[in-house]
């Protein structure tokens, strides 16, 4: 390891000094990357980078706090999980695995379903076809290596499984050096396996939560476990598939009775898929009532006045702020944004009527970037209490929160493109942030980047 | 709920892009916009005659697309009066009122002395038309209210359905007429016989 430091000091050299004197300005040095590629650690410290740039840079006449990442509700939750799962069949039909739990719960109950569903199909298999999956699981992680689609996930929760059956214990390992998903370190050996470890993909339950007892200790080199529950991922590609042109899209009413069902079939752990069978106005309801019914909302109650706040500075302003706010929220907040924004702005581009190849006209969803905020808006961006039982009226926006709530969501979709991509000054201020406690890391973490420019 | 002053309030209800905005906008301003914007939540007043003297009409415009149940019984334990939008063109539309009425009735315990107007809209859409006049005729018998079919686009029936609906409320006089004239209200009533049928 040493070694391979020692030869890379120029070149880090070169990559600080070209970024150094310009931390405000962007400019010279690599160009900005997608929050996803970084690695849990970077993630870790650009949200650090982001709050302290917040309080210097930005005035939101508000107090900002980094969101915490799970609550005491999980921990809760957790306890309420294991002393339930002591009845054993009564706490599937009681506890729901989807709707109105944290996130990062929903997260990880998809991880375990997962599990469960792979473990039950590799006691059927045998050991060939077992490797046939594993080699294609590998391919398929070549293809995703930008992506991180989902098909990392799959990977890495194979790698997880308890993997008893016939194959020699080779077997998990390789598989798991097929789950790293950078090039530049393929050509490590197995007896570095601590550096493997920490170069595997982080799952979520490990993500950021142990982050108070061991600062940064266990944080990994890779690019966090793409953290978008599978019910969000179900959603937007039907509706991708099916709803773009669909008039009304988001805002046409559902059959409560149909969601309804849908929403338990969830709750229950089903494998639920949808097929051209379900209404996309159905699945569009669905989709909403999950954001809506999450305990915190998605922009999360800590950065709620923050966020509206952004409305009231220089317009030129407004976009960044929004952005450093982003970067402030835990990974499955914000990768779960994306993947929502994704599917906006997709639907945004086909709201106005288009003439096709043929020249007949083919009549817009009319669900522009501001209808859908409009939407959308209340249900991401709140300060209600799900648990209050009991409604209070002052909870509830006030007119001109809930024009800024519209404005802030409006502007994530129009800048999707940009707003998840960290700006070269932030990844500078990262690795020099990064350069004062793990000098090796940031070689390495350069080292990467480098080969991933070339 | 105290009653805060004599404003007297109509609340309306419906799915998303039934023309609830359009309804209250063309009964309101007189205008029809063949835009598709969806509503949060707006209120509109305007005097009218009440009682012999003068009060409030507050005009509620819910939105259609994201009912949070808390803000919809807020409306409702508010308001004083309801009007029920589906579009005909979408049957849909009237299944979705179904949860709304029963709200309505859990939160005021009873809906006789309560004036409600089921209001199918987009009448003049005959060619999309999915829900024949007489299911929500029989809707309404069903619910023991008024019910109209509307057009806001060519402003047919909807100052007869805020007007209907003042005179369903036994408990005031009302008129949208602030000079309080009675004849006028009379002709309209004649006028509008064979358009909308109190139940």
């Amino acid at each position: 390891c040493k070694t391979v430091s020692a030869s890379l000091k120029p070149m880090i050299n070169e990559a600080l000094i070209c970024s150094w004197p310009d931390v405000s300005g962007g400019g010279v040095g690599p160009k900005p990357v997608p929050l996803q590629s970084l690695s849990e650690l970077e993630r870790v410290r650009l949200q650090d980078v982001a709050f302290r740039r917040l309080l210097r840079d930005r005035d939101l006449g508000c107090h900002i706090t980094i969101p915490k990442c799970g609550h005491k509700h999980k921990k809760l939750l957790r306890r309420k999980l294991d002393s339930l799962s002591k009845e054993k069949n009564k706490d599937k039909e009681t506890t729901p695995q989807v709707f109105g739990i944290p996130l990062s719960q929903v997260i990880s109950n998809d991880r375990t379903h997962k599990q469960r569903h792979d473990a039950q199909r590799e006691e059927h298999s045998d050991p060939t076809e077992l490797m046939l999956s594993f080699l294609r699981l590998t391919s398929n992680v070549k293809r995703a290596n930008k992506e991180f689609s989902s098909s990392t996930s799959s990977l890495s929760s194979t790698s997880e499984t308890p993997n008893e059956s016939a194959l020699p214990g080779t077997a998990p390992r390789t598989c798991r050096r097929g789950g790293v998903s950078v090039d530049c370190i393929t050509d490590l050996d197995d007896n570095q396996s601590r550096l493997l470890e920490a170069l595997q993909l982080s799952l979520p339950d490990e993500a950021a939560c142990n982050r108070k007892k061991h600062p940064d200790k266990k944080l990994s080199l890779n690019p966090i476990y793409r953290q978008v529950p599978r019910i969000v991922d179900l959603c937007c590609q039907h509706l991708e598939k099916h709803g773009l042109e669909t008039v009304g899209i988001f805002r046409v009413g559902s059959s409560k009775k149909r969601v309804r069902q849908l929403r338990e079939e969830f709750d229950q752990g089903w494998d639920v898929h949808f097929d051209e069978e379900n209404s996309v106005h159905d699945v569009a309801a669905l989709l909403k009532e999950f954001l809506r019914d999450l305990p915190d909302p998605l922009l999360t109650r800590e950065l709620y006045t923050a966020f509206i706040n952004t409305m009231l500075l220089d317009y030129s302003d407004q976009a960044s702020a929004i952005q450093l706010l982003i970067f402030l929220l835990p990974p499955c907040n914000s990768d779960t944004l994306q993947r929502l924004l994704c599917l906006l702005s997709t639907v945004a581009k086909h709201a106005g009527d288009k003439l096709d190849n043929d020249g007949q006209k083919i009549t817009g969803n009319k669900m522009t970037s501001l209808n859908l905020a409009t939407i959308f808006g209340p249900n991401l961006l709140h300060k209600q209490k799900n648990s209050d039982k009991e409604f209070s009226v002052q909870s509830f926006a006030r007119v001109e929160d809930s024009t800024a709530i519209i404005s802030v969501v409006q502007r994530m979709i129009n800048t999707r493109d940009t707003l998840f991509m960290v700006p070269t000054d932030l990844q500078n201020e990262v690795l020099m942030s990064l350069l004062e406690t793990d000098p090796d890391v940031v070689d390495f973490l350069l080292r990467r980047k480098a080969s991933q420019c070339s | 709920m105290p009653e805060q002053s004599n404003d007297y309030r109509v609340v309306v209800f419906g799915a998303g892009g039934v023309g609830k905005s359009s309804l209250v906008l063309r009964f309101v301003k007189g205008t029809f916009r063949d835009t598709y914007i969806p509503t949060v939540e707006d209120t509109y007043r305007q005097v009218i005659s009440c009682d012999k003297s003068v009060c409030t009409l507050q005009i509620t415009d819910t939105t259609g697309s994201h009912q949070f149940p808390a803000m919809q019984r807020l409306s409702i334990s508010k308001g004083h009066a309801f009007i029920l939008v589906y579009s005909i063109t979408s049957r849909q539309s009237l299944e979705e009122l179904k949860p709304i009425y029963q709200q309505v009735l859990a939160i005021k315990g009873s809906t006789e002395s309560i004036p409600i107007m089921l209001v199918g809209n987009k009448s003049d859409e005959m060619a999309q038309r999915e829900v024949e006049t007489k299911e929500g005729e029989a809707q309404a018998t069903a619910w023991k209210c008024a019910f109209m079919e509307t057009s806001a686009k060519t402003n047919s029936n909807v100052k007869e359905l805020f007007q209907e609906l003042l005179a369903l409320e036994k408990k005031r006089d009302m008129s949208l007429s602030i000079d309080g004239k009675r004849s006028g209200k009379q002709k309209r009533a004649d006028k509008l016989k064979g358009k909308c049928s109190v139940m």
